[in-house]
């Protein structure tokens, strides 16, 4: 009744999910400004999404070379680092990350991975609840959180060859090269 | 342990091609192509796991805890055991060295809409109060209200429930 966080996290099951693309060997921030030309973000400009959109998760641990893309900028993590909408997370061969979303979504990532964080709103008061990520290569431990129990719907995780929708679930994610 | 609406976790994975559903523990699809549906899932051992997700799977972050504070109807005085929650939620926050608390205030659907945000807002106004009189930083603290669209119990309109009148505390 009282930890519901922790309860929620260990009544879960584990589901896995992996396949194989692909994608072209080219460097991880091509790939990145690639997909970000191919899927541009909703057109705002990119001070008035800095100055007003709040954090959507945050670094909780990593190893290695992790960094975020962000616009323009390549931003290299550290802990508690902020994460917004439209960030490209990547992660070098030596590198993992750990981020914990605002509805206590987690996300992981193994070396060598990228994931575009394109959507994520948690104002249910506004009826306004959506977390989308893509991966575009590399490997992703997912943990859905409320978002997921409130509308399981608004969840999704892309990947270049089928989107993964679901609720209440933890699953993994390999995108080969 | 199932959502509280006692269903369990299933995850579908669509493309050009097709469907696939997976509801059972520890198995796997694979998916070579766009238009090529998802193949049947097929079960997953712990050593080829780790080999693919190690990676991942060390660096999964400690799952936020989330402690509910109970309030008397109408209001943003807490209850009695409630109260006594209090020092466990410090020493947590203290513990970890949390820098992300969130405190998010939630009504039953008693009374407007509008109305709940607002008391909901002041409950969580009222928990933030005393967490940095008790020495946590307000810089780290923010507060939400979700008012009556974020239940803990699903109810109809205009139900009192009191499980619904709360306050989370999430500690990151």
């Amino acid at each position: 009744m009282h930890q519901r966080g922790v309860r929620q996290v260990i009544s879960l099951s584990i589901f896995i999910f992996f396949m194989n693309t692909l994608a072209m060997a080219s460097s991880d921030g091509e790939i990145a400004r690639k997909h970000m030309a191919d899927h541009p973000l909703p057109a705002v400009s990119t001070a008035v999404v800095a100055a007003s959109e709040n954090e959507v998760a945050r670094v909780k641990t990593f190893t290695g070379t992790v960094s975020i893309a962000r616009i323009e900028k390549v931003i290299p993590v550290n802990r508690d680092e902020r994460i917004y909408r439209g960030d490209s997370i990547q992660t070098g061969a030596d590198g993992a990350v750990g981020i914990i979303f605002k509805d206590n979504t987690t996300l992981s990532l193994g070396p060598n991975s990228v994931v575009i964080v394109n959507e994520f709103f948690f104002h249910p008061s506004q009826g306004k609840l959506s977390i989308v990520n893509r991966i575009i290569k590399g490997t992703a431990v997912y943990l859905s959180g409320v978002i997921a129990r409130l509308s399981p719907q608004s969840v999704r995780f892309q990947t270049p060859v089928a989107t993964v929708g679901f609720r209440g679930t933890k699953f993994l994610v390999s995108v080969d090269e | 342990m199932p959502d509280p609406d006692g269903k369990t976790g299933q995850i579908e994975i669509q493309n050009r091609g097709g469907i696939q559903i997976i509801d059972k523990p520890g198995y796997a699809t694979e998916v070579i192509d766009e238009a090529v549906p998802p193949k049947p899932p097929r079960p997953i051992d712990e050593k080829e796991l780790r080999r693919i997700f190690g990676g991942a799977l060390t660096v999964q972050p400690v799952p936020p805890v989330t402690y509910i504070l109970y309030f008397t109807s109408g209001t943003s005085v807490l209850t009695a055991e409630s109260e006594g929650r209090l020092p466990e939620i410090i020493t947590t926050a203290l513990q970890r060295k949390s820098s992300d608390i969130s405190v998010v205030g939630h009504s039953d659907t008693v009374g407007t809409k509008q109305k709940n945000y607002e008391i909901s807002f002041d409950r969580a106004r009222m928990v933030k109060e005393i967490l940095v009189l008790k020495g946590i930083d307000p810089l780290v603290i923010k507060t939400e209200s979700h008012g009556e669209d974020n239940p803990f119990i699903k109810t109809p309109d205009e139900v009192a429930e009191p499980r619904n009148r709360r306050v989370e505390v999430t500690i990151r």
